[in-house]
């Protein structure tokens, strides 16, 4: 049995998958040589620069904010593995949906996302995550709109494919965020995820039926931490940087509008 | 006595549509006189049904057995038809969406129908699904304040529905040859025929929750034939999405009334299926879902129902929002098809 990588964080949610990975992580105190989680609260791609220079082999970014420096974060990306650990986005599931994914593009998609009052940001930014999964390309953003407590969009994702998006806000002091997310084709593909009931579903239907990707048990803490490790290990190449800036570009484009 | 109908159209959706639909009402309705363009579709229909059959609609309307009359001709011909009828003295008109193409012709066709008395029922039937009751009951009772709609269809063809409630000829339905998105011209003239035939079907119903004017954000079509229109009417966003897929999953039509509460979502089911209501559902902030159990009848069945109500007086035809929700429907696609031609030459 191989020496177990080192984990070096303060939130809890990581150190309960850390015990979930008692054969490959440990706990530790300093940064050298270990995986690191970075809180995403604020100039988090600072932080994680100071980390990387303090000796850590790769990070896990927890909840990571949408304000970021794109640049500084696409600098940082080349020298260790970074996994972005995004709420309402979950990396294995978009790597089923891509290897399970039909020949034929979708003809269009759309999206609609309920948000709690002035928290918009992370939800619009993950349900663009999926848009950009579902048709195979990040969007661009063509047009958009506020009205009252709404904003449409008008996108075009890869290849020029027609999207939109929808977003409303709750009333005052009601949480729970949910994304819905279309891929309308001759096969159609779903992604509801409600954060209040804790549930994210990918739903495929085709002229045969449907049926429901598993449900992921796997907290995506711990999920974050094992595509950290196996990246360390040279088995798994992370693109999450990249997908993320792409998402953060059209969220900053119709960012006026949320 | 059954109401006798003339049917005025004789193509595959009055075939798989209306004559299935009427013998559910049986009781109420019997066809006795279809008339066609002169396909000979008219006169099939009329020997398998033992009724009468005819070229053109005069004969129809001179027909006096022929009370009510159901017009199921391309959507340019339905207000000179209602003219004709409510001419012939026919006493009720259930015409197929659009009520007209233009403001004047909808007018025209509105102040007949009232001067005379004539009841009048569109068929935008998703308005008449028990469903939409339901779905503004909540609304009404929930207090929640409408801020945004989205309405979501992916459509398979149409021959796999027709083929589960009619006998269909191989060839009744007529292959269209796809349009040249390229040309703005050619895209707005369909998005426009698109949303005044397939977007008329919700327009009424979103009409009621986002009553004022439409302004349009965006429209674009999409391959091989639908459409991506954005718009703003008073505060509310509405997103409309619809594309022809061609085959794969059967279909879907969801619309979703978004408030400061909840998520209320209506599932239709298939055209031309007798499958019950749609399914309402509503999502709440703390993640429930919350489902109504489905009514059996549906809007197509319902909008004769509503037709016989005004026939027999307990109920009145309501003119002034049947014009507004035609013209509610020539605005927003006038409009989308401005946006498609000026983004054109752009």
């Amino acid at each position: 049995m191989t020496a177990p990588v080192v984990l070096r964080c303060t939130d809890a949610r990581y150190r309960h998958a850390c015990a979930e990975l008692p054969r490959r992580l440990a706990e530790a105190e300093e940064s050298r040589g270990a995986v690191v989680v970075v809180p995403g609260a604020g100039d988090w791609v600072s932080a994680a620069a100071r980390e990387i220079e303090a000796g850590a082999t790769a990070l896990v970014v927890a909840d990571p904010d949408p304000s970021v420096d794109l640049d500084s974060l696409e600098r940082i990306a080349r020298r260790v593995p970074i996994v972005l650990d995004r709420p309402w986005f979950r990396a294995d599931l978009c790597a089923e949906l891509g290897a399970a994914a039909p020949e034929e593009l979708p003809l269009a998609l759309t999206a609609e996302c309920i948000v709690p009052a002035g928290e918009s940001a992370h939800v619009v930014a993950d349900a663009l995550g999926w848009l950009r999964v579902l048709g195979r390309g990040g969007c661009e953003v063509v047009a958009s709109r506020r009205s009252g407590r709404a904003a449409l969009a008008q996108l075009l994702a890869g290849g020029g494919m027609p999207a939109s998006l929808l977003v409303t806000e709750l009333a005052s002091g009601l949480g729970g965020p949910s994304i819905r997310v279309l891929a309308l084709g001759g096969e159609r593909v779903e992604v509801v995820t409600d954060a209040a009931a804790n549930l994210m579903r990918v739903r495929v239907e085709d002229s045969t039926g449907s049926r429901t990707l598993p449900r992921r048990f796997e907290s995506r803490e711990r999920l974050s931490l094992r595509r950290a490790l196996a990246a360390v290990g040279g088995g798994e190449a992370l693109h999450d940087a990249e997908g993320f800036a792409r998402d953060i570009h059209a969220l900053r484009s119709i960012s006026g509008t949320l | 006595m059954p109401y006798g109908v003339g049917l005025i159209g004789a193509g595959p959706g009055v075939e798989a549509l209306h004559i299935p639909t009427l013998a559910r009402l049986a009781e109420h309705l019997r066809v006795v006189h279809v008339s066609g363009s002169g396909s000979g579709r008219a006169a099939a229909l009329g020997a398998r049904l033992g009724v009468r059959a005819s070229t053109g609609s005069a004969e129809l309307l001179a027909d006096s057995e022929v009370q009510v009359v159901a017009i199921c001709s391309p959507p340019e011909r339905h207000a000179e038809q209602i003219l004709a009828a409510v001419a012939a003295g026919k006493r009720a008109i259930l015409c197929e969406k659009p009520l007209a193409l233009s403001r004047e012709d909808a007018e025209a066709a509105i102040d007949a129908c009232r001067a005379s008395g004539t009841a009048l029922i569109i068929g935008t039937n998703h308005l008449f699904d028990p469903a939409w009751n339901r779905t503004k009951h909540h609304l009404l009772a929930s207090g929640g304040e409408v801020r945004a709609l989205s309405v979501t269809a992916a459509l398979p063809p149409n021959g796999r529905y027709h083929e589960v409630v009619a006998e269909p000829e191989a060839s009744a339905v007529p292959q269209r040859p796809r349009p040249d998105w390229g040309d703005p011209v050619v895209a707005a003239g369909i998005v426009r025929q698109l949303v005044l035939g397939l977007a008329i079907h919700d327009l009424p119903a979103l009409r009621d929750l986002a009553p004022h004017a439409p302004r349009i954000v965006f429209a674009r079509p999409i391959a091989p034939i639908g459409y991506s229109i954005g718009y703003q009417a008073g505060e509310v966003l509405v997103q409309l999405t619809a594309v022809m897929v061609p085959g794969g999953a059967d279909a879907l039509w969801r619309m979703s009334v978004m408030t400061s509460l909840d998520r209320i979502d209506v599932e239709f089911p298939p055209a031309f299926v007798h499958a019950g209501s749609a399914n309402v559902t509503v999502r709440t902030p703390d993640g429930r879902i919350n489902g109504y159990p489905l009514d059996p009848s549906d809007g197509y069945v319902e909008e004769w129902c509503a037709l016989l109500h005004a026939l027999d007086g307990t109920d009145s035809i309501e003119y002034a929002e049947l014009l507004d929700d035609a013209l509610y429907a020539i605005e927003l696609a006038d409009a989308a098809a401005h946006a498609i031609r000026e983004g054109g030459r752009r």
